[in-house]
């Protein structure tokens, strides 16, 4: 018997050598000297990669190096004056500001052969952008918009309901204007999400779950080959991760870590780390129809409660700093004059919880994402409201669930944190008025029900969105940011400038202009046809 | 393995707990110095759970944030952690959480188990066959996806996690329970208590119970470590005690996201649970071969 | 002999079944209505229901796990609810990157715990063994991750040895040497199991009568030790090592988490943070299926190897 077994083994070593030598072919097989960057990104995972759906911060980087807008920003800036050319070469406006013309770029092919880019995409993409049922969350960036119309394969004209001072910024390639193939939504389907087909530097070769997306170099980009061979985006949530693989060579390029430490540790790494800003305006809401969030004393409270200075330490002052409004410093419209900002102020809070008929506190539960951009701030308030009696038990969920948990209004506070069109109509449309209410149909960010509980903000909205006269604009934005927090329907608390790391031999292919008001990256290295690995 | 299975006879057989202070085992166990460390290891835990307050320099939930992510200092023996908790405060308090889990949960799956697998063999028949062939099956599994199992049904949170760990050890019960009860059904004293109509739950807490609490006992210290490690690894992956609250487990998961700012605070972490466990399984050591001198092996 | 191993092979079948409708009964109990965990609980009923019938969900209970039953036999496990991708398809992808770290894993546990085991078993109460046997009890008691952590602090960021994250790419060698420190961490830990098993199994083979006549006929003590008692004591080792590659794979759950590694444990976790029902399932049921099948052939050599056991 033994020795029946022992002539099996004998087989064993040869099996092994075989085995050996069929893996070692791979070695040789393996493409030589690609040009291939690598980026670490913040996220574990994209939930999609459709332009018209992809929000979270993971997903914006690597849509934006496959579509392209009407309409571009010169990269490295936000700056609003400076629109250029992309999709469209050209472009009229009728006297009234109601009609735009639009001459498309000619002979511009769509990703892995779909065909050419026509008049037909766009109405395509504006449609669907607009369509209920589809249910884009940037659909009221362009509700404003009445009819799209192609008058020939190149020429398109989009009527809007009013003329809107801030039209071309939103016709940009970003969140609401990207425009996709016709052919390819069609064709694919539900396959699309994964699958899309753009017209950008880089097109989509794989995507693996929880591991990375990979593109390639759309060798026929209208605007010349990229340099690089491709990009491959890896999901690393954890920071320390890509810290250390950023030292070890191991990727090119990487999300960055908003602490001080962090950027100080990167640099003297031989690091280049780039501050991108206005940053992301962090604030949390309140489920005003949900009790006990309905009591607005009970919402003064735990606002009062909040000491933002920790948060400010915890980021590091030198990234980040106090947030006192709903609409974020930098982006037009914002301001603190004559808003009540709910200074810190514990004696304040324990009275407010007292009169309410809370004098022992309450407890109360929340999902909150795994994302290191939300949890610590979770866990910095469960310890501020416990000091006023208040229990806060988390539950810890990833961050894609904790989107969708709170889009079901789950919650009774609501953490957020978000980069927008720097101009306060789009937070405030997006986040406080009442057609974006979660649970309905045109639902977007609303989690704190505003508008439907004090209806006025909504008519303060629409009007400062058609108004011409900039002064006038302004004040009826005051007086919504001053409505928001007179009801406590949201605590703002920090503004962050976002980190980037790469390695010195990173070229983006363009200049990145430091922090100032309109240098609004988007929070991401932006990569395009011009990006380049020199002497890596 | 195999061995201990074939020695796995029944339980009366084997030396039991009778017999007092100065009973053999216990002479043998006392002469055991590692065990006898185990011991002391697991009182000094148990007192330091027991009077985490008055041990712990601060308040485990209480956050500095401005001294966050220090290294071992004065004023922080250990460090602090990413919200400026003291570390050294948070290990004392996540004893509470480890021994908890770990005893509770043992001794949980332990009443159920020996419940279950005392009647599986005593009652025999299609019953014991259908205990025992899910029995089977379960004992392949690691403890940590039966566990994983649980959680994902209950979700996470520290009872949810003590039921989760007592779940994935019950199989582990049931099996020690069954085999000498089993054996013991056909024993001569049995037969003749039944004989003379003792009642069947009588014979079994009179007769059985004392039988099997032996090897019962032994194995439950074995497991304790194994239950610990459990709750270690779930709150790891953020499935077990739920923040502010502090676990060994969930405090490495912290480290493991600072490493580069503070590596300490994943290494002391690990080194109390690394301790605990360590403890745990001389003890399980020392009782076994104190208990069955005949295989002083492992 | 022939019929033994066959009748082990065919007892997979229920097994695999008990299995199978653990998971899909817990899970169910787990997700609920699955409608719901796909649409939200915003949904409006109108579409839940459309759902369900486009699911199959609303026949009865018996009838779908049948059929689930039947699907996975054809490994089908249905459709990710995050990303709607085929479950058997992601799983599969996953599962050669573990399966590599368990082989290296039980390949350094082995190489390491097996010499260990015998040099600490024939010089039994040897400082050799002392100490060989402390640092097994402590290597017993530190969590797979522990080792780990330590492991990557030390080799890939202090020394800067290996890489931090051990996504392996490339050929042979290049996924050696990304596989190396995860492989490590389980290895240690699993030399521990090895290496005490081996011991105390030898020393009890070493008791038994056969070995003292041996001594006694005048075989060399070296003999004795390596020829005649080896291989007996080897045989339940077998058996352990077999058992221990559940423990392994388990392991793997949190050695990926730890070196950011690619593979089942991180997709089974993620997919847990996720609620992502299918995936779970079809995670757990590969699992299952490995350790079932790798323990029953375990059971198969251990009859094969030891003439003791009778194939009734």
């Amino acid at each position: 018997m033994l020795s029946k077994m022992r002539s099996h083994f004998r087989l064993l070593p040869l099996a092994a050598a075989v085995v050996a030598l069929a893996l070692t072919a791979f070695v040789f097989a393996a493409p030589a000297g690609a040009k291939v960057m690598r980026i670490g990104s913040g996220v574990a995972d994209v939930g999609t990669l459709d332009p018209h759906f992809a929000t979270n911060f993971g997903e914006y980087p690597i849509v934006k190096a496959m579509f392209n807008g009407l309409v571009d920003l010169p990269p490295g800036t936000v700056d609003m004056e400076r629109i250029q050319p992309d999709l469209a070469e050209r472009w009229e406006v009728n006297e009234d500001g109601t009609v735009w013309t639009f001459y498309l770029r000619q002979g511009v092919q769509w990703h892995h052969g779909y065909g050419e880019f026509t008049a037909e995409d766009v109405v395509f993409s504006f449609n669907r952008m607009k369509s209920e049922e589809v249910g884009s969350p940037w659909r009221s960036e362009v509700a404003n918009i009445k009819e799209v119309r192609a008058v020939d394969p190149y020429t398109v004209e989009i009527e809007l309901h009013a003329a809107d001072p801030f039209t071309l910024l939103r016709l940009v390639g970003y969140h609401s204007g990207f425009i996709v193939s016709k052919k390819a939504v069609e064709e694919l389907g539900e396959e699309y999400r994964f699958r899309p087909i753009g017209t950008g530097p880089f097109m989509i070769e794989e995507y693996n779950p929880r591991q990375s997306v990979v593109l390639a170099a759309n060798k026929d980009y209208f605007k010349g080959a990229p340099k690089l061979d491709g990009l491959v985006f890896l999901f690393m949530p954890d920071t320390a991760t890509r810290e250390l693989a950023l030292r070890t060579r191991e990727i090119d390029a990487a999300d960055g870590n908003a602490e001080q430490i962090w950027v100080d540790r990167m640099r003297s790494q031989g690091l280049i780390v780039d501050t991108v800003g206005p940053g992301n305006g962090y604030f949390l809401q309140y489920n005003m129809t949900m009790p006990p969030f309905d009591n607005l004393l009970v919402r003064q409270a735990l606002s009062y409660a909040i000491n933002r200075q920790d948060v400010v330490e915890f980021l590091g002052p030198a990234l980040a700093r106090e947030l006192k409004s709903p609409v974020p410093m930098g982006y037009f419209g914002h301001t603190t004059e004559g808003i009540e900002t709910y200074d810190y102020d514990p004696q304040r809070a324990r009275q407010l919880l007292a009169e309410a008929g809370y004098p022992n506190g309450f407890t109360f539960d929340i999902y909150m994402s795994e994302a290191s951009s939300y949890l610590p701030f979770a866990q910095i308030f469960q310890a501020h409201w416990r000091a006023i009696g208040v229990t806060m038990n988390l539950n810890i969920v990833d961050h894609a669930s904790y989107h969708a948990l709170v889009r079901e209004n789950r919650n009774g506070v609501i953490l957020y944190n978000a980069t927008r069109l720097p101009i306060a109509d789009v937070y405030l449309s997006q986040f406080y008025h009442s057609d974006a209410i979660v649970g309905k149909p045109t639902a977007i960010t609303n989690f704190s029900h505003l508008g439907d509980v004090v209806a006025s903000v909504d008519h303060l909205i629409e009007e400062a969105r058609f108004e011409h006269n900039a002064e006038r604009q302004r004040e009826l934005y005051a007086e919504a940011q001053r409505i928001i927090m007179e009801v406590a329907a949201a605590m703002p608390y920090a503004q962050r400038y976002s980190t980037m790391a790469r390695q010195p031999y990173v070229d983006l292919g363009y200049e990145l202009i430091g922090p100032n008001h309109f240098d609004n990256l988007f929070e991401h290295y932006i990569y395009n046809e011009n990006t380049d690995l020199i002497g890596r | 393995m195999a061995a201990r299975q074939a020695t796995g006879t029944p339980a009366a057989d084997h030396a039991t707990f009778a017999g007092g202070w100065n009973a053999p085992w216990f002479r043998r166990f006392r002469r055991d110095k590692m065990a006898v460390a185990g011991v002391i290891v697991v009182l000094l835990l148990t007192l330091m759970a027991v009077f985490a307050p008055y041990l712990a320099p601060y308040d485990p939930a209480e956050q500095h944030i401005i001294y966050r992510l220090r290294g071992p200092s004065e004023q922080f023996r250990m460090g602090t952690d990413e919200f400026g908790r003291d570390v050294l405060s948070r290990i004392i308090y996540g004893s509470r959480a480890s021994l908890i889990v770990g005893l509770a949960s043992v001794f949980l799956a332990g009443v159920v188990g020996t419940v279950i697998g005392g009647l599986s063999g005593y009652i025999g028949g299609r019953f014991d066959l259908m205990v025992s062939s899910v029995v089977n099956v379960l004992m392949s599994f690691p403890s940590l996806l039966l566990g994983l199992m649980v959680v994902v049904v209950l979700g996470p949170g520290t009872t949810n996690v003590i039921i989760a760990v007592a779940l994935s050890l019950l199989p582990n019960f049931i099996r020690l329970a069954r085999g000498p009860v089993l054996a013991l059904r056909e024993r001569e004293f049995i037969v003749a208590c039944r004989a003379m109509g003792a009642s069947t739950t009588r014979i079994l807490f009179k007769h059985v119970l004392p039988n099997i609490l032996g090897p019962i006992s032994v194995m439950s210290t074995l497991w304790i470590a194994t239950a610990i490690r459990t709750e270690a690894s779930l709150s790891f992956l953020g499935l077990g005690v739920q923040p502010p609250w502090p676990s060994w487990g969930n405090m490495i998961k912290s480290g493991v996201d600072n490493i580069l700012s503070n590596p300490w605070l994943a290494v002391y972490s690990g080194l109390a649970i690394t301790v605990t466990v360590l403890a745990f399984n001389v003890i399980g050591d020392g009782l076994r071969d104190a208990l069955d001198p005949k295989q002083k092996t492992l | 002999m022939t019929a033994y191993i066959a009748r082990r092979l065919l007892s997979i079948i229920p097994t695999l079944l008990i299995v199978g409708s653990l998971v899909f009964f817990v899970m169910r109990m787990a997700s609920g209505d699955p409608a719901v965990a796909i649409l939200g609980a915003s949904a409006t009923q109108e579409a839940l229901e459309r759902l369900r019938a486009e699911m199959g969900l609303d026949r009865p209970l018996l009838v779908q796990y049948g059929e689930f039953l039947l699907n996975a036999v054809r490994g089908d496990f249905g459709r990710s609810l995050i990303t709607g991708r085929s479950v058997a398809e992601q799983v599969f992808r996953a599962f050669p990157d573990t399966l590599e770290l368990v082989f290296w894993g039980m390949l350094i546990g082995t190489v390491i715990g097996l010499p260990t085991g015998i040099i600490a078993g024939v010089r039994h109460n040897s400082i050799f063994d002392y100490i060989s046997r402390i640092v097994a009890l402590l290597g017993l008691s530190m969590p797979a991750f522990y080792l780990g952590i330590l492991l990557l602090l030390a080799f890939a960021i202090h020394l800067q040895w290996f890489p931090v994250i051990s996504a392996p790419r490339g050929g042979f060698f290049e996924r050696m040497y990304y596989t190396f420190l995860p492989a490590l961490s389980l290895g240690l830990i699993q030399a521990s199991f090895i290496m005490r098993m081996v011991r105390s199994s030898l020393l009890e083979v070493l008791q038994e009568d056969y070995i003292r006549t041996a001594h006694a006929k005048g075989v060399h003590p070296r003999r004795v030790s390596y020829h005649h008692a080896l291989r007996n004591a080897l045989i339940p080792v077998i058996t352990v090592m077999g058992l221990y590659i559940g423990t392994l794979l388990a392991g793997t759950v949190l050695t990926e988490t730890v070196f950011n590694r690619p593979g089942l444990g991180r997709l089974l976790v993620g997919a847990i943070q996720q609620r992502d029902y299918p995936l779970i399932q079809g995670g757990l049921m590969i699992y299952a299926a490995v350790i079932v099948v790798v323990n029953t052939l375990v059971d198969i050599l251990y009859g094969v190897v030891d003439p003791t056991i009778r194939y009734d």
